[in-house]
């Protein structure tokens, strides 16, 4: 029962951590005190629920936390006017041409390519290197290529998120430099 | 230094943002509702073929019966290499054995009762893993979906610097815009977990064989297999030379004997009817998000050891973590029902995003009533066409 209590408390410190941020985020001025409440909240959610039953217990007590904030949600939904007369943005981001405006198929193709084909074979060389690395600090192999697994997931997010940001003669560069790693570790694989 | 990211920085992750959601934004809802009906998988089973038998456990002895009678029956036929006995579980209370050949419902006294129906279920699933796309194709390209989302993730959280301070404030009912960016800002910030946990172990699962083909290339000589040996054990030494059944009683009274606790969810026979087969039991531990643990034995009977995905390396433990992880059977009936809702909330960002972006497109007076009609076609027509499976009178046998 008191194992019980553990998981009980981590859902409830996750629910009692939106509330409080619930709470600090409406006042009009910042209020350390409740952020910190609040985001403790959270760490305790995940150390209690983690001493219960390790990731299964933090995937479980989560939940709760989730949904109270979506119930939160939902009252703010009904609780508000309709119309309060706010104007919507309109901002460009340039996905398609405005009228008038040259389509640039041509670069926008490119674009595409960059970043999902250059991305995901960066990625995948990455993760070569990460595992290669792993295992020449004396990882297990097993544990090695777990995370050559979970390197190319992980390393193409980032690539994409940085290349989309970035203008074309960057982006080159950028898929330039992380190339470098990336046939390193090719390189440090497949040399006997 | 202020947290607080640049205009321009702002500017170029919303530019980001539109371009990774219009471009995956079609196939990143149909994969995201049918994740979500697939919650569900296997109480679909069970309302799309209602009559098939079910039981709380099945005895050993016709476990063997009924592993001997589809033996028999695939006489003739190109050996399988894979024999499936599902046991029966509480969620899913049936025994069931597939082949390479066919699937069948065994009754509770170890006979044949039929052929497994449940197309609308698989349809279902092979739509969410691979687009119904060949198996390799499609299940990279979902992979890389999982990658869009998590890009998508980090991107939406830097365009909008007040994302956490507005996180609670939701002008549901404004018109112009507002309401429906509001929905989308603040449903994708308080499942912010729910989608990093999916999309971070659905691009993990997805992106494996392309990621495997890269390290097996430069660390195995080309030997893919070799990249998933040491994680989920190897396939035995083949030997064709025909040979009889195993003995299934002998396993699953050694799995009885000696792990009480664990709950028996698959007995695996590999290269069943040869030389060369062997056994593999899956036993689901309480309380772990491992998909289960694996015990192998010899086709007489003797153990042979654990694999190790329980207390085994950490690689283990996490890669066998990230199925239930995804899928939600972690928990019982309330985890399903929370990743159903969650997974709904996710379904409904990946729809508003697109009808944000022709808002303001509509907003600067660029209308675009084809674009906006073909994506109402996808939002709304996903779930009708895929509603219309299970309302087949045929379909419930």
């Amino acid at each position: 029962m008191a194992a019980e209590g553990l998981l009980i408390g981590a859902s409830g410190a996750a629910v009692a951590g939106v509330a409080a941020l619930r709470l600090a985020w409406a006042l009009p001025r910042r209020s350390f005190m409740l952020n910190a409440i609040g985001w403790g909240a959270f760490v305790a959610a995940i150390v209690l629920a983690a001493c219960h039953s390790g990731a299964w217990g933090i995937a479980v007590a989560s939940l709760p936390g989730m949904a109270a904030a979506l119930v939160l949600l939902a009252r703010a939904a009904a609780g508000d006017a309709a119309g309060a007369g706010q104007r919507a943005s309109k901002r460009r981001t340039s996905m398609l041409p405005e009228p008038g405006k040259p389509r640039r198929i041509g670069r926008r193709l490119v674009t595409f390519a960059i970043v999902t084909f250059g991305g995901m074979l960066l990625s995948v060389g990455l993760a070569v290197l990460a595992r290669g690395l792993a295992a020449n600090c004396g990882a297990a192999e097993v544990d090695a290529n777990v995370i050559g697994l979970m390197t190319t997931p992980i390393a193409w997010t980032i690539l994409t998120y940085a290349l989309l940001m970035k203008a074309r003669a960057a982006q080159l560069r950028l898929l330039a430099f992380w190339a470098v790693p990336g046939l390193i570790g090719v390189m440090m694989e497949t040399m006997p | 230094m202020s947290a607080v990211p640049q205009t321009s920085t702002v500017k170029q992750a919303l530019f980001a943002h539109a371009a990774i959601g219009l471009i995956a934004g079609a196939l990143l809802y149909i994969v995201s509702l049918t994740g979500t009906v697939a919650v569900f998988f296997q109480e679909w089973q069970r309302f799309e073929q209602q009559r098939a038998p079910e039981m709380g456990r099945i005895s050993p002895q016709a476990v063997q019966r009924a592993v001997e009678a589809v033996l028999a029956s695939e006489n003739g036929k190109p050996p399988s290499a894979h024999l499936y006995v599902h046991l029966p579980v509480p969620e899913l209370p049936r025994t069931t054995i597939t082949t390479d050949h066919q699937a069948v419902h065994v009754a509770a006294d170890g006979s044949l009762a039929g052929p497994e129906e449940i197309a609308w279920s698989d349809f279902i699933v092979a739509l969410h893993y691979t687009l119904n796309l060949p198996a390799l194709v499609g299940i990279s390209i979902v992979g890389a979906l999982g990658v869009m989302m998590l890009a998508l993730a980090l991107s939406g959280v830097v365009a909008h610097p007040r994302i956490f301070r507005d996180a609670f404030r939701l002008r549901a009912r404004s018109h112009g815009g507002i309401g429906l960016a509001d929905w989308h800002n603040r449903l994708s910030v308080w499942t912010l977990p729910f989608t990093i946990a999916i999309a971070l172990t659905g691009a993990v699962i997805g992106m494996a064989t392309i990621t495997a083909f890269g390290i097996g290339a430069s660390s195995y000589g080309g030997d893919v297999e070799k990249v998933y040996a040491p994680i989920f054990g190897e396939e035995g030494k083949p030997d064709n030379t025909p040979a009889g059944a195993p003995n299934i009683v002998a396993v699953l009274d050694y799995m009885h004997a000696h792990y009480p606790h664990v709950r028996l969810s698959y007995v695996t026979l590999h290269d069943p009817g040869t030389a060369g087969q062997h056994i593999q039991v899956l036993g689901e531990h309480a309380r772990r998000l491992i998909y289960g643990e694996s015990y192998t034995f010899g086709a007489s009977g003797q153990f042979h050891g654990v694999l190790g995905m329980a207390d085994g390396a950490l690689g283990k433990q996490a890669a066998a973590s990230n199925y239930r992880l995804h899928f939600g059977n972690f928990g019982g009936l309330p985890v399903k029902i929370a990743y159903a809702l969650f997974g709904l909330v996710l379904t409904a960002i990946c729809a508003t995003g697109s009808y944000i972006w022709l808002g303001k497109r509509e907003r600067r007076g660029i209308n675009q009533p084809r674009l906006r009609a073909a994506w109402d076609a996808v939002v709304w027509g996903t779930p009708l066409m895929l509603g219309s499976g299970p309302i087949d009178p045929r379909a419930m046998i």
